[in-house]
């Protein structure tokens, strides 16, 4: 079956989820719009798994109210068959042919395309007599992007599946992507850490830390919030002095710069006739300066400052 | 392009999952009664060579191995599929299903095939002039008719597969410690089965039973009451199961 699905969108209401004295989802209200590809940020430990968990229905929150496609999707019959998340080391019969595997989740996924698991199959030179159990983790993972592709899920959530795939594995996986979900609209959560690598694919963007929700954001108004500085270290300098700068990389005498804020009037001619450049901000650099533990620490203290007066 | 074969499209999540449980068990079961069946004739052989003749069941003996053979395949049943089958969008309500309904008729299977088993040696021995004398502790002896000796099976065997589904459950949701401590009430159910009929319970005064029939309705009665007990709280901890979100 090859249907075309629309994307379902998801909910997330005061979701607080606690595994003993720790809290890895705390008070996190945020919208995944439907038809979407939402790239879902965060450091180890932020609670990017934890979130996609509650979302597939693979646990319950400790409070709060996770929607899917408008309904709770805990124990749902007609949600949970739209619901695919693929994690990183793989939901599968280890001990079962990659053939098995594939003919046990096609018959329990409504929108299952074989024809496109046998193209991804051959994409990633996998096997389907071999089992799980003796691939690679490369392989394996590539068999993870082969279920969660061809399901063709309303709701796709796919957390670190590249882990183990060489350079052009990764970047047949991010083609086939692309190309399918133009073909089949659907909402595709992506959970990386090679943000520079995903980020062309990405029209949403959910930033976690710490079990919180930093950023829920459309990509582009994302990257406005930023720009890069090119130029000579000099230049480079005062152009930007009283900015926010969020990385600097040097190369020689040249200096490229990521600073926050937006361009107002005038800074495009100022900076031409400075001899900078100016460019999109890689969000990477924007991640890496919203996760940074010491500028967390400092928001902390003088928020703390902040109540104390 | 890789052929990828097209399964026959299952009408239900249940029967999808029970057909992919049910061929595992299959698989499994043909495993153990070739070796079973193998190891029961050259038993017989071996006590002929020995002896010039046989008197007692040595089939019967399998009646252990048939109860703790599926039993521990119900637990791993339990720990290999149940993340698994949620991770492919199907509600762990049908996963209970799917598993009672299949791990109930191993049972059944495993009696019909233990009692064709004890049959046919009984036959064997019967040719030869020998007895068959059972020698295992149950309600059921060398005389019984077959359907007697295959309730006398089924009750353990049912409940023992219900128990091995009950166990893994605990260990997966409640970890090492509950899953051990719980072993008596997880376990308990299919020794009182087991032991408890053929000690003579229905010999106890005010229970009613005084014919082989009689008897063996209490045991399938206690049976069914202990099984229920069991599938009930398997599915509501089977329900309930909260599974890692970092497998």
């Amino acid at each position: 079956m090859t249907a075309t699905t629309t994307g379902w969108g998801v909910e997330l209401q005061g979701v607080t989820q606690r595994y003993g004295d720790v809290v890895a989802l705390d008070d996190v209200t945020l919208t995944i719009r439907p038809g979407t590809v939402t790239g879902l940020l965060g450091r180890n430990g932020s609670g990017k798994s934890t979130l996609a968990g509650l979302v597939a229905a693979f646990r319950r929150p400790t409070a709060g109210r996770v929607l899917v496609d408008g309904e709770d999707p805990w124990e749902n019959e007609r949600v949970v068959p739209g619901v695919c998340f693929v994690r990183e080391s793989g939901d599968v019969l280890d001990d079962y042919s990659l053939k098995d595997n594939l003919a046990y989740v096609s018959g329990a996924r409504p929108t299952f395309s074989h024809e496109l698991a046998g193209e991804l199959m051959d994409l990633f030179e996998l096997e389907p007599q071999r089992k799980p159990s003796k691939l690679s983790r490369g392989k394996k993972s590539a068999f993870g992007i082969v279920l969660g592709l061809a399901s063709r899920a309303p709701l796709t959530i796919l957390d670190e599946v590249h882990l183990g795939l060489d350079a052009p594995s990764r970047y047949a996986f991010y083609d086939a992507l692309l190309a399918d979900y133009a073909e089949h609209p659907r909402t595709l959560v992506l959970s990386s850490h090679l943000i520079d690598e995903i980020e062309r694919l990405l029209e949403d963007v959910v930033v976690l830390d710490r079990g919180r929700v930093l950023v829920t954001q459309d990509a582009e108004s994302l990257r406005a919030e930023g720009v890069s500085v090119t130029g000579p270290a000099t230049a480079v300098q005062e152009f930007v002095a009283g900015r926010e700068v969020l990385a600097t990389q040097r190369l020689g005498g040249t200096v490229q710069t990521t600073v926050r804020g937006a361009l107002v009037e005038g800074d495009v001619r100022r900076a031409r006739e400075a001899g900078v450049e100016l460019g999109p901000v890689p969000l990477q650099d924007l991640f890496v300066h919203l996760t940074d533990p010491s500028r967390a620490g400092a928001s902390a203290s003088r928020a703390r400052q902040g109540v104390d007066r | 392009m890789t052929a990828v074969a097209a399964p026959a499209r299952t009408t239900t999540p249940v029967a999808h999952t029970a057909r992919r449980l049910g061929a595992a068990l299959l698989v499994m079961a043909g495993w153990f009664w070739g070796i079973a069946v193998a190891a029961i004739t050259v038993a017989n052989v071996v006590a002929w060579f020995v002896n010039g003749r046989l008197d007692v069941s040595i089939a019967v003996y399998a009646r252990q191995g048939s109860l703790w053979f599926p039993f521990s395949l119900a637990i791993m049943l339990v720990a290999a599929y149940l993340r698994v089958h949620v991770a492919a969008g199907m509600t762990r309500r049908t996963f209970v299903r799917a598993a009672v309904l299949v791990e109930m008729a191993a049972g059944l299977a495993y009696a019909a095939i233990l009692t064709a088993v004890i049959l046919v040696e009984r036959a064997v021995h019967a040719a030869l002039g020998w007895d068959a004398t059972i020698t295992e502790i149950q309600l059921t002896d060398e005389s019984s008719p077959f359907w007697l000796l295959f309730l006398d099976l089924a009750v353990p065997f049912v409940l023992g597969n219900l128990s091995g589904l009950l166990v893994g459950i605990v260990y997966q949701t409640r970890g090492g410690w509950w899953g051990t401590l719980t072993l008596p009430l997880t376990v308990g159910p299919v020794a009182v089965s087991q032991y408890v009929a053929g000690a003579r319970l229905v010999d106890l005064p005010g229970v009613w039973t005084t014919t082989p029939g009689g008897d063996m309705a209490l045991a399938v009665g206690i049976g069914a009451a202990l099984g229920a007990v069991m599938l009930l709280v398997f599915s509501a901890l089977t329900r309930r199961a909260q599974l890692a979100s970092n497998a």
